[in-house]
């Protein structure tokens, strides 16, 4: 054992030091508590065995040698009262920040605690010197990451997380919004400015108990979502730009806040997510019954009504628009893609030219030989042999027709689903069964996931615009979607 | 880079299609067709029940113009039935040009294809395959169609089918 009895100790005489105390909270929730703490030459200094204490460390003072010993998790940090430097499982260091004895307790800086004994024994302390407060246990990171993706008339924020995390959305100012992680720890600063994006700035803080955002907007006219996703986990925000003909509330407002930022279990617990599209809306009424009633009104209902009995089933929903509103069909698929949903199922009512036309039917997506044809050669152009669709951003021409097809990998899923969805409507709607079909929907095209579209009924038909109309066979074709939607978790369940 | 050629294509084909048209019309005094200048056509429109199509015959004059002739059968299937079929392409529809090239038909339309359709997916996957059918029962040497709306590739008619590729007989029946 090596003696280090620093001749140029940093000892401070008792009478420059005044006494106070700090703050200790803990991220686990534990209650928060008070600490005897010393300041001096605008310090703050807590006692080596609190620092033991909080980090769950033992420790053991030598009188003889003035040496302060903490050990834990296999590591052994010596402070020697007095000494310029500490001896970290033997290798000297110099001594980080003030130390001070008094009355036989050690005294180091709070700093120090955080920044190089915590770390020592891989704990996590950390020093908020502007509210003299110590976090102890603060998990380690959970934000790992910001990815940015920038397209024409639209920006994509996704924060990687290390589970679900939840969040809520504040305005902040104009064209400001503040996202509050509670429990977030940033693995680092992820802020970025950019001078011509719809998002100009965010920022990110790292609290005592969580994680601010601030997110600047481009002050026009925008539109955004925020969702939790998941595969990977994070939180993600779409922003884009609008197109005032079309969106009858242009101006920024708060989101309302929606159920589900409240319920996103813990992260280790497994959910079931869905998202339910109800087709058009806005100023896209889609089909018009003979009577007026639009398919866009019957859609929501519908799709409302399925949201229920999903989440009454413990299945999580996300709408895709949950008021008359006008949302892009780009949107939509962006929404089921960027959430880590299982499924997506876009609800509609057909219509056609000659009112005799009846029934429901259920489709899924069937790209045409063209487009692998084209995936082919694009990927041989490339000289990619597979790829992921999470590995490819939609940023280059490869990743877009890799995207187009996105559903080529789930037409087994997407059928079966649909098949499903047939039976479990043909048992309980009074309408003509059309059967499964295979059509090319622009909104299924890109989602990564499997997906089908509901035609629930005809509304040029007069008989089923009064059906449609109806609340009790609304809720019948949600029961039937719901139903269809548990069948298939039973049979996917791996 | 793979996008744009498509895109040339098309231009080339447009610009060789106003060219042919330009020496056609540059022909002095086009005699009046006589009646061997008429060949029955058929058009498909939608089935009552929006299960298929119904076939129509119809007689059209008809040039030794292929694009022409498209153009003419197209303009009849867009006048509507006359025997029982439900219409499918919105009657106030204009061809604005019409062009081949490699077999496939390149039929340019106006604004009103979109603005004045109205319906569900029985709707719009008739108008398409009413379209698709007719073109291919009458020009064999045809075997793909490329709807353009005002000159550009439209995504979609009606918000629900995506119709920005070659349209095969084989894919829209
Ligand atoms: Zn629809």
């Amino acid at each position: 054992m090596r003696f280090w009895l620093g001749l140029v100790a940093i000892v401070i005489l008792a009478c420059n030091v005044k006494a106070g105390t700090i703050e200790v909270l803990y991220a686990n929730g534990r209650p928060p508590e008070h600490l005897d703490a010393r300041e001096a030459r605008g310090s703050v200094l807590i006692a080596a065995d609190d620092v033991a204490r909080l980090l769950n460390l033992e420790s053991a003072w030598d009188h003889n040698l003035k040496r302060m010993t903490l050990t834990g998790e296999g590591h052994k940090l010596e402070i020697l009262a007095g000494a310029s430097v500490w001896v970290i499982d033997g290798r000297t260091v110099p001594a980080s920040g003030i130390t001070l004895l008094e009355d036989n307790t050690v005294f180091i800086s709070a700093q120090a605690a955080a920044s190089v004994i915590a770390p020592a024994f891989g704990r996590s302390l950390m020093w908020e010197a502007d509210s003299n407060r110590l976090i102890v246990g603060l998990p380690s990171p959970n934000i790992l990451d910001l990815q940015v993706n920038s397209m024409k008339g639209r920006m994509s924020l996704r924060f990687v997380t290390e589970g679900l995390l939840r969040f809520q959305l504040l305005p902040a100012g104009t064209n400001q919004l503040e996202m509050h992680i509670p429990g977030g720890v940033l693995s680092r600063d992820l802020g970025f400015e950019s001078e011509g994006g719809l998002v100009r700035k965010v920022e990110t803080h790292q609290e005592a108990d969580g994680v601010t955002v601030t997110i600047s907007l481009a002050d026009y006219n925008l539109n955004y979502n925020v969702f939790p996703a998941r595969n990977p986990a994070g939180i993600v925000m779409l922003v884009h730009e609008v197109n005032l003909s079309e969106i009858p509330e242009p101006e920024l407002r708060p989101p309302r806040r929606l159920a589900w930022q409240e319920k996103i279990p813990s992260a280790k617990e497994k959910i079931d997510l869905v998202v339910i599209d109800p087709g058009h809306g806005g100023e896209n009424f889609g089909s018009v019954g003979p009577s007026g009633y639009t398919e866009k009104e019957a859609n929501l209902a519908i799709a409302l009504n399925l949201k229920e009995m999903l989440e009454s089933n413990g299945i999580e929903v996300i709408l895709t628009r949950n008021q008359d509103r006008f949302v892009d069909l780009e949107t939509r698929t962006e929404v089921a893609n960027s959430v880590g949903a299982d499924l997506f199922v876009s609800i509609h009512a057909n219509g056609y030219g000659n009112s005799s036309a009846s029934g429901f039917e259920v489709y899924f997506l069937s790209p045409p030989l063209d487009d692998e044809a084209r995936v082919v050669a694009a990927m041989e152009n490339a000289g990619i042999g597979v790829v992921a669709a999470e590995d490819v951003s939609p940023s280059d021409d490869v990743a877009f027709i890799l995207w187009d097809t996105a559903q080529n990998e789930f037409v087994a899923e997407s059928s079966y689903l649909a098949q499903l969805v047939d039976e479990e409507l043909a048992l309980r709607l009074p309408i003509k069964n059309r059967g499964v079909k295979q059509a090319d929907f622009v909104v299924l095209k890109g989602v990564y996931l499997p997906a089908i579209l509901v035609e629930t009924a005809f509304i040029t038909n007069p008989q089923e615009e009064d059906l449609l109309k109806d609340e009790s066979f609304q809720k019948q074709v949600a029961d039937a979607v719901a139903q269809a939607i548990l069948r298939f978790k039973q049979d996917y369940r791996r | 880079m793979k996008k744009a050629i498509p895109i040339i294509i098309v231009i080339v084909a447009v610009a060789a299609y106003f060219v042919l048209h330009q020496g056609e019309k540059g022909v002095p005094t086009k005699q009046q067709p006589a009646l061997e200048h008429y060949r029955e056509v058929t058009l498909y429109y939608g089935a009552s029940d929006a299960n298929g199509l119904v076939a129509e015959a119809r007689r059209v004059e008809i040039s030794d113009q292929l694009t022409d002739n498209i153009r003419r059968v197209i303009d009849e299937l867009v006048s509507g039935p006359r025997n029982g079929g439900v219409a499918t392409i919105p009657s106030s529809t204009r061809i604005r040009a019409v062009f081949a090239n490699q077999g496939i038909a390149y039929i340019d339309f106006s604004r009103d294809i979109v603005d004045d359709f109205s319906g569900g997916t029985a709707a719009e996957y008739t108008l398409v395959s009413s379209l698709v059918q007719t073109i291919a029962a009458n020009f064999p040497e045809i075997d793909g169609v490329r709807i353009l709306v005002e000159g550009e590739e439209a995504t979609t008619i009606g918000g629900h089918l995506y119709i920005s590729t070659v349209l095969r007989p084989k894919d829209w029946r």
